[in-house]
């Protein structure tokens, strides 16, 4: 089992530095897209992507 | 309590249907489940046995390059990321990934996404480098 560590005090949040094209941006939000469902466990999201 | 939005292109579908159990684990593990929970602070606040796992825009090209310009271009233009999977490093130092010399984890493969937002991105294709590639515009659908 891979081991996740939560996020330490010693790194703060990074901005994002906004540099992007707006415009672009907009048309990527607004354009339809599939969903990652939610999975309760690996095995699930295994035998989601064999049903792809 | 906020929900993060994971979209997905169809790149990225087919890109997990031919990987392994390993490198279907690692991303779910890494990317979808940390990002599912905690959002891209999660993503970019990563930890692996006390060494964060780099994630980083995509803009970030290698001066080398011909094109230089306009691939910083396209990668600002379509907020592009990307974050180190964790399969395929070359020492298999530390759970897939190796210890950089920047101090942070890395990995042969990386994930590519578009970020919309703290709560919002769209994962888009799984490659390895180097040569580090841009997704082309017709992978972002």
């Amino acid at each position: 089992m891979l081991a996740k560590v939560k996020k330490p005090q010693k790194k703060e949040k990074t901005e994002v530095n906004f540099s992007f094209d707006l415009k672009q941006m907009k048309k990527s939000v607004e354009a339809p897209s599939e969903r990652m469902p939610k999975f309760k466990n690996f095995e699930d999201f295994d035998k989601w992507i064999d049903n792809l | 309590m906020t929900s993060n939005k994971l979209d997905r292109s169809s790149t990225f579908d087919q890109k997990l249907k031919g990987f392994g159990k390993q490198e279907r684990k690692a991303i779910f593990t890494h990317f979808i489940t940390t990002f599912t929970e905690d959002g891209f602070n999660g993503l970019n606040n990563y930890l692996i046995d006390g060494y964060f796992v780099r994630n980083k825009k995509s803009d970030n090209v290698d001066t080398n390059c011909s094109d230089f310009i306009e691939q910083v271009k396209y990668a600002q233009k379509h907020s592009l990321w990307h974050f180190h999977a964790g399969f395929y490093d070359y020492g298999y130092v530390i759970k897939g990934y190796e210890l950089s010399s920047k101090n942070d984890l890395t990995s042969q493969w990386v994930i590519h996404y578009q970020y919309f937002n703290d709560n919002h991105i769209k994962a888009v294709d799984v490659t390895p480098h180097p040569p580090f590639e841009l997704p082309s515009e017709d992978k972002l659908t």
